[in-house]
C-alpha cells in the first residue's frame, strides 16, 4: 500500500422527492435531521412517484402521465403512459415500476422503458397496492371492503399469497412478499406464509416495506418494525400522522407524509443507528 | 187734528147754539164714527178715513138743548159723491128740548183723494106754543166732511237695469241671468200713494230656497200719506236653472201676490269617478261627496280618475284642483284656471298611497266644490325600536346605539318589532352585513318570521367591540336598515409573553420546537408571525435552520381569551431545525390584533437559541475498495464550517493497523467558503482516496486482509468521534 491523495470535501444530498406546491421534483440538501428540499431537478410536474434510485419517476406534466428516467442528469428521457395512473409501486431498486389506472396494472422496466406486463384489474377490484421486485415481479393487495388479499401475477396468472382484515398494503423485496393489514400483517417467502403477527388498533397501514432484514409497516401513528425472519416488533412513535411510507428517492429512508400545499409539514424516516427516527423536512421559502 | 180731537173730547158737555137763534140757546151736534164719538161746532169739518170702495158709516146727530123748541129744515148733504145720506132724513122737524135727531151718512171713497162734502140744514127755534113769541131767525146748520183713504202701490226694481216696474197682484218679477253661487238682488217697493195712513200688513215669499226676502223691516208698517218703504228680494242659485216662488204681500186689507222668477246662468259641474281612464263610471259625485278609493294596500298605490264635466250654460272656469290629507295626491291634474266650455270636460287622477293600517282620509277640492276622500290601507305595519335603557322607536335607516363596550366585553340591546297593521308580516332575513362584524345577532326568531297584526318579535344585539373608537355596522331587517354603533375603548396593551419549549444553547442537527404563551388572555384574538434569523459564527448562513413548515416565519394565532400561540400546524408549538453550523437563531413575534392593529411591543421578548461551535460530528462512513484504490467516504458536519485534518486508520484482519492524517483544511476552505455549501451548513462529506500499489497479487492480498476503517475528523475545537466501517 499506501499512497495518499488529498481529501475531497463536498456537500451531501440525501435524496428527491415530489413537492406538489411548486410543482417539481426537488433534491433533499443535507441529511435528515438537517436537511431541506432543495433546488428542483424536474419542473412543471402536476404529481409524481420518485423511483428510489432517484432518477426516476412516473411523473403527470401536462402531456399526461410519462416515465421519465435520467433525473439529475443531462439526459432526461420520457416515455409516455397510456393509463391515468392512479397508483404506482417502485421496485427496491428502483429497476421496475408497476402503475395502475385506467382498469390495467402495467409493469415497466425503466432501464429499457419498455412494458413488461399488462394485466386487467377486473371488474368491481380495487388494487389498494402494488408491489414490484427488481425482477419485474408484481405482487397486488386486493380490497374488498372487507379484507385485503395478496395476488403476485406469475406466469399470467394471479396466485394468492395472503389475506389480511381489513385495508392492506403489500410490499416485496426479492421473494418475500409482506402484507400488512389493519390488525396483522403477515411475511410470504416463495409463496408460503412465513409468520404472521397482530397489530391492533393502528387502522389501516399507509405501506410496507422491506429493508434490510425488515419489515417496516407505517401506520398513521407509528412505524411497526418486525425483524425479516419474524420476532417481536419494535414500535416507533411518530409525533406526527404519516400518510404513506415510500421509499425515499435517491436516498435511505422512508417518506411518510408529503405537503401538498404550502405550509404543510414533510415528513422522512431514516434510519440512525439500528433505530428508525422520523425527521420533517423543511421545504424552504 | 189730533189736539183738536182731544179739545173736542174734553169738552164733551160743550153747548153750540145754532147760529141763527135768536136766544141763546143751540144744537148739539156730535158727530160719531164707529166708536169715536165728536161733539163739534157747528161749520166744523170733521176728516174720515176710509179705504177705498170701502163704506163706512158716519152718524150725525143734532140734539135740541134749548127750553122750547127748535125746528130743522129739510137737510141737504153737497159736494163729493163719496158721501150721501143713507135711509130718510129725519128732517125736517121740530125738536122738543133734549130731543134729536140722526143723520147717517155713508163714506165709501171711489179713489184714494181727498173729498169734501157738506151737510146743511136750515133751523129755527120755536117758541112755546102759547106764547107770543116769535119764532126765531133760521140760522144754517152745517157739518163738513173730508174723506181721505190709503192707496198702496208696489214697484219692483231689477238690480240689472234699476228701472221701476209697477208690481200688481198676480205680476211676475223676473230676475234673469244671475250668476251660480251669487246673489242676485231685486228691490220692492211699496209705497202710499193714498190721502190716508195705509198699512202694510206682511211679507212673504214661499218657493225655491234660492229666493228670499231681504232687509225687510218689522211688520206691519204703517206708511203716511205718500211714504214708502222698500226691502229686496234675494236671488242665489246653487246651480244652473229655474226657480220660482211667490211674493205676497198684504196691506190695507188687500193681498198682492206676485210671481218671482229666477233664472241663473253659468257652468254647471258634474262629477264622475271612474277606475281608469277607459272604464265605466262608477260612481257620480255630488259636491261634499265622497270619493272612495277602496282598499289600498299598505305602501302601495291606486288611484282613481275623476271626470268634471260642464253641464252648465255658460263656459266656466275650474280655479284649480288641490287635494289634502295623508297619502293623497293628484294625478295630472288640471293647470290652474282653466277654461271648460259648456258640455266639455277635464280629468284628473286622484291616488291613495297606502301609509297607515285602516281608515284614511283626505279632501279634494274642485273649484267651489269639496269632496271627502277616503280609503282603507291593509297590510302590516312593522315599528322598531330598541330597548338599551330605555326605548327608543326607529324609522329605517335609524341608529341603534348599543352600549358601549370594553374591547372583548359585550354589551347589548332588545331589537323589538310591532305589526301594528292588519296583515301579518314576513321578514325573510335579518341579519348584521359585514364578515366579523362586531354585532352579533342572538335569540333571532326562526325565519321568514311571520309576525301577526299586535304582535311582537325581538332579538338580541350584541356588541363585542375588538376595535377601539366607535364601530358600525348595519342590520337588516327585511328590507329595512339600521345602523348599529357602539363605541370601545381604546385596545389593552399586549400583555407579556413567554417563550416555551427549547432555548439558551441547543445542540445543532435537532429538530426542537418552542411555543409561545401570554401571560395572560386577551380579549381579542390575535395574529402574529414569528419570524426566525440566524446569524452565523462562520461565513454563510444554514439554510437547513427553518421551520417544520418551511421557511423562517410561520404564522400564528392566538384565540381570544387564550394564552397560547397556536401555529399554522395546528399545533400550540413549532419544530424548527438547528442545523448543523454554529450561531445565533433568534425568534421575533410580532401580534397584530383584529383590524390590522399592531400590538407588537416596542421591544419585544426574543427567543434566541444557540448552535455552538463544537468539534466534528461524523454520521457515516463508507469504504469502496478497488484493485488500485481504496476511498473511504465520510459523512458528518462541522459546526465550525471547516475541517483541519481527516485521521482514517485502516484495520487489517491480522490485527495490524495504520493510521494515516490528512490535513484537509485547504480542501474544507474550499468547500465551506464555496456558495454551494451554504445550502448544507456544515455538513460535509469528505473523501480520502488511498492508491494501492504492488503487483496485482500482493494488492489482492493486501485488499483480502482488509477489515475496515475508523474515522476521525478534526476542526479547530476538537476531534470527533471515531466512527467505523468495513470494507466493501
Amino acid at each position: 500500500m499506501v499512497a495518499m491523495a488529498w481529501g475531497q470535501v463536498e456537500g451531501v444530498r440525501s435524496g428527491v422527492m415530489f413537492d406538489a406546491p411548486k410543482k417539481a421534483v426537488r433534491v433533499v440538501e443535507g441529511v435528515a435531521g438537517a436537511a431541506h428540499l432543495g433546488v428542483a431537478i424536474l419542473e412543471g410536474v402536476e404529481d409524481a412517484w420518485v423511483s428510489p434510485s432517484g432518477k426516476a419517476a412516473v411523473v403527470r406534466g401536462s402531456g399526461g402521465w410519462a416515465l421519465v428516467k435520467g433525473l439529475g442528469s443531462d439526459g432526461v428521457e420520457e416515455r409516455g403512459l397510456e393509463v391515468d395512473l392512479e397508483r404506482a409501486g417502485w421496485s427496491g431498486g428502483g429497476r421496475y415500476v408497476a402503475v395502475s389506472g385506467s382498469g390495467v396494472i402495467e409493469v415497466w422496466d425503466v432501464e429499457t422503458a419498455e412494458r413488461v406486463a399488462r394485466v386487467g384489474l377486473g371488474e368491481g377490484r380495487e388494487a389498494a397496492s402494488l408491489a414490484v421486485n427488481d425482477e419485474g415481479e408484481l405482487a397486488v393487495a386486493w380490497f374488498d371492503g372487507e379484507e385485503t388479499t395478496l395476488e403476485v401475477w406469475k406466469r399470467g396468472n394471479w396466485e394468492e399469497l395472503g389475506k389480511v382484515k381489513g385495508r392492506g398494503v403489500a410490499g416485496v423485496l426479492g421473494a418475500r412478499v409482506a402484507l400488512a393489514g389493519e390488525a396483522e400483517i403477515a411475511l410470504m417467502e416463495d409463496g408460503e406464509e412465513k409468520w404472521r403477527v397482530a397489530v391492533e388498533g393502528r387502522g389501516a397501514p399507509v405501506g410496507v416495506a422491506l429493508e434490510r432484514g425488515e419489515v417496516v409497516a407505517g401506520y398513521a401513528g407509528a412505524l411497526v418494525v418486525f425483524p425479516m425472519a419474524g420476532g417481536d416488533a419494535r414500535v416507533v412513535d411518530l409525533e406526527m400522522e404519516a400518510d404513506r411510507l415510500e421509499r425515499l428517492g435517491g436516498g435511505e429512508g422512508f417518506l411518510l407524509r408529503a405537503r401538498a400545499r404550502e405550509g404543510e409539514e414533510i415528513w422522512v424516516a431514516v434510519r440512525r443507528g439500528s433505530e428508525w427516527k422520523a425527521y420533517f423536512v423543511p421545504a424552504g421559502e | 187734528m189730533r189736539q183738536k180731537m182731544k179739545r173736542t173730547g174734553g169738552l164733551l158737555a160743550w153747548v153750540v147754539l145754532a147760529a141763527g137763534m135768536a136766544w141763546g140757546q143751540g144744537i148739539l151736534i156730535t158727530v160719531r164714527e164707529g166708536e169715536i164719538t165728536r161733539q163739534i161746532a157747528n161749520g166744523t169739518t170733521v176728516e174720515f178715513a176710509g179705504k177705498v170702495g170701502e163704506g163706512k158709516d158716519i152718524f150725525v146727530e143734532l140734539q135740541y138743548l134749548g127750553a122750547f123748541r127748535a125746528e130743522l129744515g129739510e137737510a141737504s148733504l153737497t159736494g163729493s159723491g163719496d158721501f150721501r145720506l143713507m135711509g130718510v132724513a129725519p128732517t125736517p122737524r121740530v125738536l122738543q128740548p133734549r130731543e134729536k135727531v140722526v143723520f147717517e151718512v155713508r163714506f165709501e171713497p171711489s179713489s184714494s183723494k181727498r173729498s169734501l162734502a157738506q151737510l146743511g140744514l136750515l133751523v129755527r127755534e120755536l117758541p112755546p106754543p102759547d106764547s107770543n113769541l116769535l119764532p126765531g131767525a133760521y140760522g144754517l146748520l152745517s157739518v163738513g166732511f173730508t174723506g181721505t183713504a190709503p192707496e198702496l202701490k208696489y214697484a219692483f226694481v231689477l238690480a240689472a237695469d234699476g228701472n221701476v216696474q209697477p208690481l200688481t197682484d198676480g205680476g211676475l218679477i223676473r230676475i234673469a241671468k244671475a250668476p251660480v253661487n251669487q246673489a242676485t238682488f231685486a228691490t220692492v217697493l211699496v209705497f202710499n200713494e193714498g190721502t190716508a195712513a195705509g198699512k202694510l200688513e206682511t211679507v212673504q215669499i214661499e218657493g225655491a230656497a234660492e229666493l228670499s226676502l231681504n232687509q225687510v223691516p218689522l211688520m206691519p208698517v204703517t206708511l203716511g200719506a205718500g211714504q214708502g218703504v222698500q226691502f229686496r228680494i234675494r236671488y242665489e242659485p246653487k246651480d244652473v236653472g229655474e226657480h220660482t216662488a211667490t211674493l205676497r204681500l198684504e196691506g190695507e186689507g188687500r193681498v198682492v201676490r206676485a210671481r218671482v222668477e229666477g233664472a241663473s246662468q253659468g257652468p254647471k259641474w258634474a262629477y264622475e269617478v271612474l277606475p281608469d281612464l277607459a272604464g265605466d263610471v262608477v260612481d257620480r259625485l255630488l259636491p261634499d261627496g265622497v270619493v272612495d278609493l277602496g282598499e289600498v294596500e299598505l305602501g302601495k298605490r291606486k288611484r282613481v280618475w275623476v271626470r268634471v264635466r260642464n253641464t252648465g250654460n255658460e263656459e266656466g272656469v275650474v280655479a284649480g284642483v288641490a287635494v289634502s290629507g295623508l297619502g293623497f295626491a293628484l294625478v295630472d291634474p288640471p293647470l290652474a284656471q282653466t277654461p271648460v266650455r259648456v258640455g266639455g270636460e277635464l280629468w284628473f287622477g286622484v291616488q291613495a298611497t297606502g301609509v297607515q293600517a285602516g281608515r284614511q282620509t283626505g279632501r279634494l277640492r274642485v273649484g267651489a266644490d269639496t269632496f271627502l276622500l277616503t280609503a282603507f290601507g291593509f297590510g302590516p305595519v312593522l315599528e322598531y325600536s330598541y330597548q338599551a335603557g330605555g326605548v327608543v322607536v326607529l324609522e329605517s335607516g335609524g341608529q341603534v346605539a348599543v352600549p358601549a363596550a370594553a374591547i372583548g366585553q359585550t354589551t347589548a340591546a332588545m331589537f323589538m318589532i310591532r305589526n301594528t297593521g292588519n296583515r301579518p308580516a314576513t321578514i325573510g332575513s335579518i341579519g348584521v352585513s359585514g364578515a366579523g362584524s362586531p354585532f352579533q345577532l342572538a335569540n333571532v326568531p326562526p325565519l321568514p318570521l311571520v309576525i301577526e297584526p299586535d304582535g311582537q318579535a325581538e332579538f338580541r344585539i350584541e356588541f363585542t367591540p375588538r376595535l377601539p373608537g366607535l364601530n358600525t355596522a348595519v342590520l337588516n331587517v327585511g328590507a329595512v336598515f339600521f345602523n348599529l354603533t357602539g363605541t370601545a375603548a381604546a385596545l389593552p396593551e399586549l400583555p407579556g409573553y413567554r417563550w416555551e419549549g427549547a432555548g439558551g444553547v441547543v445542540a445543532p442537527f435537532t429538530q426542537t420546537s418552542v411555543g409561545l404563551t401570554l401571560q395572560s388572555a386577551y380579549p381579542l384574538p390575535l395574529r402574529g408571525t414569528v419570524v426566525m434569523t440566524v446569524d452565523t459564527a462562520n461565513f454563510g448562513a444554514d439554510a437547513a435552520v427553518q421551520f417544520s413548515t418551511g421557511g423562517r416565519s410561520v404564522s400564528f394565532v392566538i384565540p381570544a381569551g387564550q394564552t397560547r400561540a397556536v401555529f399554522w400546524n395546528g399545533s400550540t408549538t413549532i419544530r424548527l431545525q438547528t442545523g448543523t453550523a454554529a450561531g445565533r437563531i433568534v425568534l421575533t413575534p410580532s401580534f397584530v390584533a383584529e383590524g390590522g392593529i399592531d400590538r407588537t411591543p416596542e421591544r419585544p421578548v426574543v427567543l434566541e437559541l444557540t448552535v455552538p461551535e463544537q468539534a466534528p460530528v461524523l454520521l457515516a462512513a463508507r469504504v469502496e475498495a478497488g484493485l488500485t484504490a481504496l476511498n473511504v467516504t465520510v459523512t458528518g458536519y462541522t459546526t465550525t464550517r471547516n475541517l483541519t485534518k481527516v485521521e482514517v486508520t485502516v484495520r487489517r484482519k491480522s490485527g495490524r493497523t495504520e493510521t494515516f492524517s490528512f490535513d484537509v483544511a485547504q480542501a474544507a476552505q474550499l468547500w465551506f467558503g464555496s456558495a454551494a455549501s451554504l445550502s448544507t451548513g456544515g455538513l460535509f462529506s469528505a473523501t480520502v482516496p488511498f492508491g494501492v500499489s504492488g503487483t496485482a497479487e500482493e494488492r489482492a492480498r493486501l485488499l483480502a486482509d482488509l477489515e475496515g476503517v475508523t474515522v476521525r475528523a478534526s476542526n479547530e475545537r476538537g476531534t470527533s468521534a471515531e466512527i467505523s466501517a468495513p470494507v466493501v
